[in-house]
C-alpha cells in the first residue's frame, strides 16, 4: 500500500473508533432505569390463593436450613400508576411443612398460636420503584397481635390477559426476627434460628 | 443448649429460687413443726417457681401479657396473695369458723382465675362456670382437713406433707407430659419445675412430720387445674378434655376417707393418684398419636421431635 493511502486508511480507521470509545467510556446516567408497570395493568386484583404462596426458611440445629410453606394467601393488590399497594392475609392454619406432627406444634402456642391468632397479615404503606422491576415496598406485619414496620423487595413479573382475565404477578423477598413477634421458642438455646427469610408469590385476578 | 441445660435452667433453677420462702415458711431450722402451719412459704415458693420458670421460656415478653396463657404467672402470684392473705386472717382471727375461711379461699382462688385467665374457646358462661367449678372445687378438697385443723387445741397432728407433696409431683409431673405431647413445651417445662418444687416441699415435710399447710395447698391445686385449662383449650392434636380435667384434680385422690384400720392410708390413697395420673396421661399419648410414623406425604417412616 502506498504512503497516502495508508494515511487515509489510518484516518478513516480514527475516525470511526475515537467516536465509538468515547461512546463506549462516556459516564452512564445515575437514574436507574425502570420498567413501568404498563397502563392498562392498573386496577384492584384479588389474590389467587392456588396461584399464590408463601414460603419461609429458618435455620435449624445450625445444620441446615428448613423450609416450610403456607398454602393459603388471601387479600388484594392495587396498581396505580406509579404506586402498588398490597393488603394480604395468610390464614396460619394453612402452614404446611409434610409433617402432620410438624403442623400442629407449628400452629401451637409454641410457634403461631393459631387458636389466638388465626391469621397473620401484611399491608402496605408505600412503594417506590428502584430498579428494573423491583419495588421497594414499605409495610407493616401483624404477627402474634404484633405489628412491626418492614421492607420487602418486590419484583414485579407481568402482566397478561389470557382469555379475557387480567392477570398480574409479583414476587416478594423479606426477613423478620420471630423474637420482635414474642416467637422466641428454641431462640436462646440455638434449636432455631431467629431470622427468617420470607418469599411470597403473588397472582392476582382483577376484579 | 444441652438437655441437661435446658434441665437446669428451665426446671431446678426455678425450683431453686422457690426453696427460700419454702424453708422460711416450713421454719426448717426448727426440729419441730409450726403448731398449725399454713404453708404461706410454700405459697410464695410456688408462685415464684412458676414465674420463674415461664420467664425462662418467654424472656421479658412475658411480662407484656400479649398471649392469653402467658397470664398463668399472674393466677400463680394471685392465688399465692390469696393463701397469704387467708393465713393471716386466720392468724389474727383465729375465732373464725374454719367453713368460712377455707371456702373463702377456695372460691377467691376460683374467681381470680375466671378473671384473669381467658383461654380460648372458654368465653361462654359455662366454661368459666367449669374453670370456677375445677379450681375452686379441688382447692377446697384439698385444704379443708388443714383449715380445719386449725380449728384444734390439740398438738399439731402428724401431717401427711410428704405426701401430698408426692401427689403434686406426680400429678405436676403427668400434667406435664401431656402438655408436651399436645405440642406446647413452652408449658411444659414450666410445670416440670412445679413438679419438682412439689417433691422438694414432700421431701422437706418429712422432718417432723410437716403438713404443707393450706395456703401452699390452695396455690399448687390453683397452679395445677388453671395450667391445665390451659393446655386443654390450646391442644390441636386431639387429646381428650377428661385426661386434662383428671390430672388437675387427681391430687385430691390424697383426702379420699378410708376407715383408720388401714395402716398404710397414705400410700393407698397414693396410688389412687397414681392410678389417675397414669390413666390421664397414657390416654392422652395415646390419642395425640405421637408414637405413630409414617405421617409423611410420601409415607416414609420419620419421627418429628417436638423438643425442635
Amino acid at each position: 500500500m502506498s504512503r497516502p493511502v495508508l494515511r487515509r486508511t489510518t484516518l478513516v480507521a480514527l475516525a470511526i473508533a475515537l467516536p465509538a470509545a468515547a461512546l463506549a467510556l462516556a459516564p452512564r446516567s445515575s437514574a436507574p432505569s425502570v420498567s413501568p408497570i404498563p397502563e392498562k395493568a392498573v386496577g384492584t386484583y384479588k389474590i389467587d390463593r392456588v396461584h399464590s404462596s408463601c414460603q419461609f426458611r429458618v435455620e435449624h440445629l445450625a445444620a441446615s436450613r428448613f423450609w416450610g410453606r403456607f398454602d393459603d394467601v388471601l387479600g388484594t393488590m392495587t396498581v396505580s400508576p406509579g404506586s402498588l399497594e398490597f393488603d394480604v392475609r395468610i390464614p396460619i392454619g394453612s402452614v404446611h411443612s409434610g409433617d402432620g406432627k410438624l403442623d400442629n406444634h407449628l400452629k401451637g402456642p409454641d410457634f403461631f398460636n393459631m387458636k389466638e391468632f388465626p391469621e397473620m397479615t401484611f399491608k402496605s404503606t408505600n412503594a417506590t420503584p428502584v430498579e428494573g422491576n423491583i419495588w421497594k415496598v414499605e409495610g407493616e406485619i401483624t404477627l402474634l397481635g404484633v405489628t412491626k414496620p418492614i421492607t420487602a423487595m418486590v419484583e414485579w413479573i407481568g402482566y397478561s390477559e389470557p382469555y379475557g382475565k387480567r392477570l398480574i404477578g409479583f414476587e416478594a423477598r423479606f426477613t423478620v426476627t420471630r423474637s420482635d413477634f414474642g416467637m422466641s421458642y428454641q431462640v436462646d438455646e440455638g434449636g432455631l434460628g431467629d431470622d427468617v427469610e420470607i418469599i411470597v408469590g403473588l397472582e392476582g385476578l382483577a376484579s | 443448649m444441652s438437655p441437661a441445660e435446658a434441665v437446669l435452667e428451665g426446671v431446678l433453677l426455678p425450683m431453686a429460687a422457690g426453696l427460700l420462702p419454702l424453708a422460711i415458711g416450713m421454719r426448717l431450722w426448727r426440729r419441730e413443726s409450726p403448731r398449725n402451719p399454713s404453708g404461706w412459704g410454700l405459697a410464695v415458693a410456688a408462685a415464684i417457681t412458676f414465674a420463674f420458670a415461664l420467664w425462662a421460656q418467654e424472656g421479658d415478653k412475658l411480662w407484656e401479657l400479649r398471649q392469653k396463657w402467658q397470664w398463668l404467672w399472674v393466677v400463680g402470684g394471685a392465688a399465692a396473695g390469696v393463701a397469704v392473705a387467708t393465713s393471716l386472717l386466720r392468724h389474727f382471727a383465729p375465732r373464725l369458723p374454719a367453713a368460712i375461711v377455707g371456702t373463702l379461699l377456695a372460691l377467691l382462688c376460683g374467681i381470680a382465675t375466671v378473671l384473669m385467665l381467658r383461654p380460648p374457646g372458654f368465653d361462654e358462661t359455662a366454661d368459666r362456670a367449669v374453670v370456677l367449678l375445677v379450681v375452686a372445687g379441688s382447692a377446697w378438697c384439698l385444704t379443708w382437713p388443714s383449715v380445719r385443723r386449725s380449728d384444734d387445741d390439740d398438738p399439731a397432728l402428724p401431717g401427711a406433707g410428704w405426701a401430698d407433696g408426692v401427689a403434686f409431683w406426680l400429678a405436676g409431673s403427668g400434667l406435664s407430659g401431656v402438655v408436651l405431647v399436645s405440642g406446647f413445651a413452652k408449658l411444659a417445662i414450666p410445670l416440670g419445675a412445679m413438679a419438682a418444687l412439689s417433691m422438694a416441699a414432700g421431701v422437706l415435710a418429712i422432718r417432723g412430720r410437716r403438713d404443707l399447710g393450706f395456703a401452699g395447698l390452695a396455690t399448687l391445686s390453683t397452679v395445677l387445674a388453671s395450667a391445665a385449662i390451659v393446655g386443654w383449650a390450646y391442644d390441636l392434636v386431639g387429646i381428650p378434655g377428661w385426661s386434662f380435667l383428671a390430672l388437675a384434680v387427681a391430687p385430691v385422690a390424697m383426702r379420699t376417707p378410708l376407715p383408720r384400720r388401714f395402716r398404710f392410708r397414705s400410700l393407698l390413697r397414693l396410688a389412687i393418684v397414681l392410678a389417675v395420673v397414669g390413666v390421664a396421661s397414657g390416654t392422652a399419648v395415646v390419642e395425640s398419636g405421637v408414637f405413630d410414623s409414617g405421617d409423611g406425604d410420601d409415607g416414609s417412616e420419620y419421627d418429628y421431635d417436638y423438643g425442635y
